[in-house]
């Protein structure tokens, strides 16, 4: 779990933080054009500032550098339909004359930054919404689901913590974990997986039994915390509203589209960069908007009333 | 009967997008990443519908659980070994003996559950079903096999399994970030994860050979004491 996450400084209904999120997912597979991803990543940056999360962004990132090299050799090597030629080379097996071109680069730079935003993405989910709040906002419309998922997770530390006690108990026996080759190594944890799996079977048992004695499955589900609905999560899903028209506005007047081969094509280059990006700035703003709202104004010293 | 015309309904949802993706783009021009989304998310959802309209009874939802935080303490207690890890084979296990929907709960719980801890990420949709499908279609084998099944026969079904899961989770970094989507393309994206994946296979080769034998008894016994059946409340008695 994100540890680096101010979630006291966040207001809003579960279901607020967790749509803008996805609106911002949908927003970057619906188009590739570089002015509207880069104003999503500036946007995703200041929201994950405003909130505390830029580190956690930070450590996906060591982890993202192997894919986003992989996506823009695969793109630049492979693709052949480009028309601006960089470079022309030797023929290679599998990849065939390597021809590199300048859209085929450009396209490949482009996958790069979308799948930072991708990334960023989740990191603000993360930071948002923990994993209980996720669970709870999901109860509400898959009952099962999320209580299975619940209870897999309370078991998991306990299983852990079992695990620990029958392998101390296995060595007090005379099984050796770490002595030996590989295999021996892997088999000697044999008997601590099955001791595992069939007290943890049995324990499930006690679990059910306990369930149906509380009633499980009758009536309406109870919860502890509850959500609840502000003002600000009203202005925020007009602000999602006015935002998905734009995109859609944006995508009928073809300002999202953009063609990479034989040569990059948007419709800047007939009616002027102008209108694409008053509609990429646009959107932005209107996306800067909900983590500015949610973020909670701290209380001053003398105005706690 | 609305759990069957609901899941109809999607799979016809689902048809009829790729149909309409289709003729609207007709020249290669679909949006991958859009369409991979949604019918990743359409998939999920009817798996999940199918579980929540169908009356799982408390014990199923509790071995369900037991098997997925099993799967994933297993990767716990395998944590001295980097590239092999139990989880996979548990949950194809988990499939084999309590069929494909368990199969596909147990793995979809467990990718879910273990990111709670692991770090959740864009991985993790691709992960439930990367684990689901794993589950569920052992499920489908166990129907074929049953009881009769060799350590051997699980081990092939594993292999097969380590390297199809390392191509679902590549499947979205492919179908999102490569053009043209070819064959070659689609090899190449592969390659890098290849060493992963050969090690992931092999880890559930080894573990169908050594876990198996002892597991496979245990987990009949458990589901044939989980088929139990509740008796109906008599007419005379509901009057009270």
């Amino acid at each position: 779990m994100s540890r680096s996450a101010d979630r006291h400084n966040l207001r809003g209904h579960a279901a607020t933080l967790l749509f803008y999120p996805f609106l911002m997912l949908m927003v970057s597979v619906l188009t590739y054009h570089p002015l509207y991803l880069g104003t999503e990543l500036l946007v995703l940056i200041f929201a994950l500032a405003l909130h505390g999360g830029v580190r956690t962004f930070g450590r996906t990132l060591k982890f993202s550098i192997p894919i986003l090299v992989l996506i823009l050799a695969i793109n630049t090597l492979l693709n052949k339909n480009g028309a601006t030629l960089l470079y022309k080379g030797p023929t290679v097996a599998i990849l065939g004359q390597i021809r590199i071109t300048w859209e085929a680069l450009a396209y490949g730079l482009i996958m790069g930054l979308r799948m930072l935003v991708f990334f960023a993405i989740f990191a603000l989910a993360l930071n948002w919404l923990s994993a209980d709040r996720a669970l709870g906002l999901s109860a509400k419309v898959a009952k099962r689901s999320a209580v299975t998922v619940m209870m897999t997770t309370r078991l998991i530390p306990y299983l852990t913590e079992q695990s620990h006690q029958i392998g101390d108990v296995l060595r007090t026996r005379g099984v050796r974990f770490e002595e030996g080759n590989l295999l021996s190594r892997l088999a000697a944890r044999r008997p601590l997986l099955n001791v595992l799996l069939i007290s943890s079977l049995e324990g499930s048992w006690q679990v059910a039994e306990s369930m149906e004695a509380r009633g499980f499955g009758q009536g309406k589900r109870t919860s502890y915390s509850r959500e609840r609905w502000s003002r600000i999560d009203l202005i925020i899903w007009l602000t999602f509203l006015a935002a998905i028209a734009l995109v859609v506005w944006s995508w009928f007047t073809a300002w999202t589209w953009i063609e990479f081969y034989p040569r990059i094509q948007t419709v800047m280059a007939d009616e002027g960069p102008w209108p694409t990006v008053f509609h990429a700035v646009a959107l932005a703003l209107l996306l800067a908007l909900p983590p500015l709202l949610l973020k909670k104004r701290r209380r001053t010293s003398n105005g706690t009333s | 009967m609305i759990r069957r015309v609901l899941s109809w309904l999607i799979v016809l949802v689902a048809l009829g997008g790729i149909y309409l993706a289709y003729t609207l783009w007709p020249d290669e021009d679909l949006n991958w990443a859009v369409a991979s989304l949604v019918l990743l998310l359409l998939g999920l959802g009817l798996f999940y519908l199918r579980y929540e309209r169908s009356r799982v009874s408390s014990k199923e939802i509790a071995v369900i659980a037991s098997l997925a935080a099993f799967a994933i303490v297993g990767r716990i207690i395998f944590a001295p070994f980097p590239n092999f890890k139990p989880t996979t084979y548990l949950v194809i296990l988990a499939g084999y003996v309590f069929g494909p929907r368990a199969g596909f709960m147990v793995g979809a719980t467990a990718a879910v559950a273990s990111n709670v801890y692991f770090g959740q990420g864009a991985w993790t949709p691709w992960q439930m079903l990367a684990w689901g499908l794993a589950g569920a279609s052992a499920g489908l084998f166990g129907r074929l096999r049953g009881e009769k099944v060799t350590p051997y026969e699980l081990a092939a079904f594993g292999m097969v399994w380590g390297f199809l899961f390392g191509w679902i989770m590549n499947l979205w970094t492919w179908l999102s970030t490569v053009y043209p989507l070819t064959f070659e393309t689609w090899l190449l994206t592969n390659t890098t994860s290849l060493l992963f994946d050969i090690s992931h296979a092999a880890a559930n080769v080894i573990f169908a050979l050594l876990l198996t034998r002892r597991f496979l008894p245990i987990l009949w016994r458990f589901r044939k004491k989980l088929t139990i059946t509740t008796l109906e409340v008599l007419p005379h008695e509901k009057s009270n």
